[in-house]
């Protein structure tokens, strides 16, 4: 992230906080859907 | 060629392919379960087009990149984060509503709850929040046509009013069809727009580099001037404090959560998991859409640090677009911010037709209404609606984007609880799904009437989400008691 923040121009902690949120809010909704995937899955068992 | 006389020729392209793909819908629909979710029958390519086109509105093409031309990364904080959050809770109720054969998202409250009032409160609160939210759209489109056919903003609006109706009125197989050929061109456009900007300002790193220098005030009726490294800053240094920045997540996060648009996406595909894989796919879809965004926006900020002709953030794009960043094929970029406003309002419109004519009319008027009235009272309806819109539109809202936050709040503070504890908690009750649904709109407005955002940073949607939590759970556990006793 450190490199990252480097080669884009950006602080540190804008890059933390903005780029962080940001990529963990977008795989937010497949990151929910693999859970409930997997709580069917137990379900079946 | 001149500049007005191209974009023309774009416009009329643009009118005469969409007039082509909306046609299809009339003849398809022939009742309220065609009208309004397309017998629940869309695959996972339409549903991604139709649901991403449906999100990217106005507010995220104009709002958002206005936003981040004036204000930096913060935007990101306010209005992105809190959309993609809250579809991860659509994915959570994809899992669950499928399974409940409705057309509309008040007609759950009254399965559930056994509720006429609380479906027809749902459809008025609908009707009321969409006529209110369609005006961001007629907005948008109407800056952009007025600033590159340079005509008069009222003859744009006009304009758009009709291809709205237009689009509206065959129904969700129209606006499906429209949809997808809309979304094609916003991430055209999109696409074009970043790289335009991209190549003038020399690459990311340098885009940074010189964003973080910036201390002018971006346009005339800016409440401030840009304090340096505020436009990279997550906070814009002060301007708009961590408090207001968080709770934004109750009006545009829970907004999005409990947003009838997105759960009649949900019931018009074909089947859960689509529904599930459409919302995961289309986010990751609108993330690399809004990396562009916020290309535009920062870049454009570096390439013009100053716009003194234009009023209002929302102007920025079409300005940049006609004047810093033009060639030959800002035309596409033109067709896109019409497409972004098109897919949505068509869309809202067709939602609002719901909660009239499904939720308010049926529901508690005429029951048993004959399928060839319940299609002409919703293009009626469509044609009034749109009309109040058009002309509320006249005298718009400063900024597109805090705008939408308060609008999407409505839903986030009277549907939420109703809806989601209704489906995932056993105890929910009809008495704490009424309670919580007119406490949490009267709060709202209380707030919003007494200037919370301003006086003490607070998002108004977040009180109002409070006490709508405050009362839900307490009534709902007391109404338990004696029907478990029985």
């Amino acid at each position: 992230m450190i490199i990252i923040g480097t080669l884009l121009g950006l602080p540190y902690k804008t890059m933390g906080i903005i780029g962080g949120l940001f990529l963990l809010s977008a795989a937010a909704p497949t990151l929910m859907a693999l859970i409930l995937a997997r709580q069917e899955e137990h379900k079946d068992e | 060629m001149n500049k007005s006389l191209t974009y023309l020729l774009y416009f009329t392209l643009y009118t005469i392919v969409l007039l082509f793909f909306g046609k299809g819908g009339f003849k398809k629909t022939k009742n309220a379960r065609d009208f309004f979710v397309a017998v629940n029958s869309l695959g996972l390519a339409v549903s991604i087009a139709t649901f991403t086109a449906t999100w990217f509105s106005a507010a995220s093409m104009q709002g958002l990149s206005g936003s981040l031309y004036a204000y930096g990364y913060n935007t990101v904080l306010y209005a992105v984060v809190p959309w993609f959050l809250g579809a991860t809770l659509l994915v959570l109720l994809a899992s669950r509503l499928k399974s409940h054969d409705i057309i509309t998202l008040p007609e759950y409250f009254h399965l559930r709850y056994q509720s006429r009032s609380l479906q027809a409160a749902g459809g008025l609160v609908i009707v009321m929040t969409y006529i209110l939210y369609i005006i961001i759209q007629i907005r948008g489109f109407g800056i952009v046509v007025s600033e590159f056919l340079d005509i008069n903003y009222t003859f744009a609006i006009i304009l758009v009013y009709m291809f709205v109706m237009y689009t509206t009125f065959g129904g969700l197989f129209s606006v499906a069809r429209t949809d997808s050929l809309n979304i094609f061109l916003i991430i055209a456009g999109t696409l074009l727009a970043a790289g335009l900007v991209l190549r003038d300002v020399g690459g990311v790193t340098a885009m940074h580099q010189q964003a973080a220098l910036i201390s002018t005030r971006p346009f005339p009726a800016a409440p401030m001037a840009t304090a340096p490294g505020a436009l990279l800053d997550p906070f814009a240094k002060g301007a708009y404090p961590p408090l207001l920045t968080f709770t934004s997540f109750f009006g545009w996060g829970l907004g999005l959560a409990a947003n009838p648009q997105y759960a009649m996406r949900i019931t018009s595909a074909k089947d859960t998991r689509t529904a599930i894989r459409m919302i995961c796919l289309s986010v990751v879809l609108l993330a690399a859409m809004y990396l562009c965004m916020f290309i535009i926006g920062i870049g454009s900020r570096v390439l013009q640090p100053a716009i003194e002709t234009i009023h209002s953030a929302d102007e920025v794009l079409p300005y940049v677009i006609n004047n810093v960043i033009y060639s030959r094929f800002s035309g596409v970029i033109l067709v896109s911010i019409m497409a972004a406003a098109i897919s949505t309002a068509n869309s809202q419109l067709l939602v609002a037709a719901s909660g009239f004519s499904y939720d308010i009319y049926r529901n508690l008027v005429n029951p048993r209404v004959s399928d060839e009235k319940m299609l002409l009272l919703n293009r009626a309806f469509i044609f009034v609606a749109g009309t109040i819109s058009l002309i509320l539109s006249m005298n718009p809202p400063d900024s597109l984007l805090i705008y939408g936050g308060y609008i999407w709040g409505f839903f986030s503070v009277t549907f939420l609880l109703p809806l989601y504890g209704g489906l995932f908690w056993k105890k929910a009750c009809r008495e704490g799904a009424m309670a919580s649904f007119a406490g949490g709109l009267l709060m709202m407005v209380a707030c919003m009437l007494l200037g919370t955002e301003a006086r003490f940073q607070l998002h108004p949607a977040f009180p109002g989400f409070l006490v709508s939590c405050a009362i839900f759970f307490p009534v709902c556990l007391k109404y338990q008691r004696p029907r478990s006793a029985e």
